[in-house]
């Protein structure tokens, strides 16, 4: 993947360390979830079936609590330990999207880019970021046309009614067809060796960074990837 | 807790974790009547085939989304009351996705790992809402 400066080459890093804590809070909070769940079960069963080995042992109560209260404090503990990875409000540059597709979009000769104009986009976003982000989609696209031996990709870039910015990557690849939107998204999900499978997590997160959103959708044989960046 | 002579309320629980879905329905089972599925496609036939008060559905499964789903169900029952129960660490991204769909679902949100006695609690307060909902449908305009 091409990055336009080292900062955004950190940023990635700091990006996909972000998302895969994430992914593994997110199962480490399902278990906690089924323990808690369990315990509060058999301290019901027991209370009313066997209120006499309820109230035989003061260890039988106490240790019920004491599940419930480990097991919060622990995803409790993974939160406030995980580490402030990307600043809460990074700063803002004035940013012409077009341009950057242009310099961040680079195939190999079987692969087709149609890419932005030479006309100016100007957004005001966390350069850095939307760098990675629209990477990501780049990379991700060419990725599925290469495993699908070729294809053609259109990156583009417009302004909305709105006023906010939409950057689309849109591929002939066929590299989702048949899987639901919501299973692209699934964390280490890649089935392509090598890969993380977090690229589209990435550019979920900086879309949702920069107070957008991003859009995923199937688009004939292909996918269509959308970072909907707000007006300024 | 439930009022005598009311019928349980009706709850379908909806998540691809087996140790989740199943504990789950300990907690909940014998206050109400409660049927479970691990995946989108059985939980809509369960939704179509039942009369649920409440549907509490994981929110991130593989082949659909507990959004999509609730959104499918209530748009059949729109008497429907859902709860979306999910482990993201980014709860507001699921109460954005929740906004954005308007007035086209009634859905709680709770993160995992609950209070299990709070989240009892909201499943009473789901049905009571559930049956007022029902009610008010059923009901002619005046």
């Amino acid at each position: 993947m091409r990055y336009r400066t080292p900062e955004a080459a950190r940023t990635h890093q700091a990006l996909l360390v972000a998302e895969a804590v994430a992914a593994l809070r997110h199962d480490l909070r399902t278990r906690i979830g089924s323990i808690r769940n369990a315990a509060f079960f058999l301290r019901r069963k027991v209370e009313s079936g066997a209120p006499a080995l309820w109230t035989a042992d003061a260890r039988v109560p106490g240790f019920f609590e004491l599940i419930d209260q480990e097991v919060v404090a622990g995803e409790q503990a993974l939160a406030s330990r995980a580490t402030a990875l990307l600043p809460d409000s990074p700063a803002r540059d004035r940013v012409d999207v077009a341009a950057m597709i242009r310099a961040l979009a680079e195939a190999p000769p079987t692969v087709a880019l149609a890419l932005p104009g030479p006309e100016a986009l100007w957004v005001e976003v966390a350069a850095d970021e939307i760098d990675v982000g629209v990477g990501c989609l780049l990379d991700n696209a060419i990725e599925a046309a290469l495993a699908a031996g070729g294809g053609s990709i259109r990156a583009g870039c417009a302004r909305r009614a709105d006023g906010g910015v939409t950057i689309e990557i849109v591929d002939d690849a066929g590299g989702f067809a048949g899987d639901a939107p919501e299973a692209w998204l699934a964390p280490f999900a890649s089935s392509r060796p090598g890969r993380l499978g977090l690229g589209l997590n990435v550019a979920r997160r900086v879309a949702e960074r920069a107070g957008g959103h991003l859009e995923l959708q199937a688009a004939g044989r292909g996918a269509r990837a959308a970072l909907l960046l707000p007006a300024a | 807790m439930t009022v005598a002579g009311e019928p349980a309320g009706r709850v379908l629980v909806v998540d691809d974790d087996a140790a989740a879905r199943q504990t789950l329905v300990a907690l909940l089972d014998g206050e109400f009547a409660v049927e479970a599925a691990g995946d989108g496609g059985a939980a809509a036939e369960l939704a179509e085939a039942g009369d649920f008060d409440v549907v509490i559905s994981d929110y991130r499964m593989p082949s659909v989304s507990g959004i999509d789903l609730l959104a499918r169900i209530c748009r059949r029952r729109p008497h429907v009351v859902g709860i979306l129960v999910t482990g993201d660490a980014d709860l507001p991204r699921v109460r954005v996705a929740i906004h954005m769909r308007g007035d086209e679902l009634a859905c709680d949100v709770v993160a995992k790992p609950y209070d299990p006695a709070d989240l009892i609690e909201r499943v009473r307060t789901a049905t009571r809402s559930s049956r007022a909902r029902r009610a008010g449908i059923g009901r002619a305009p005046g």
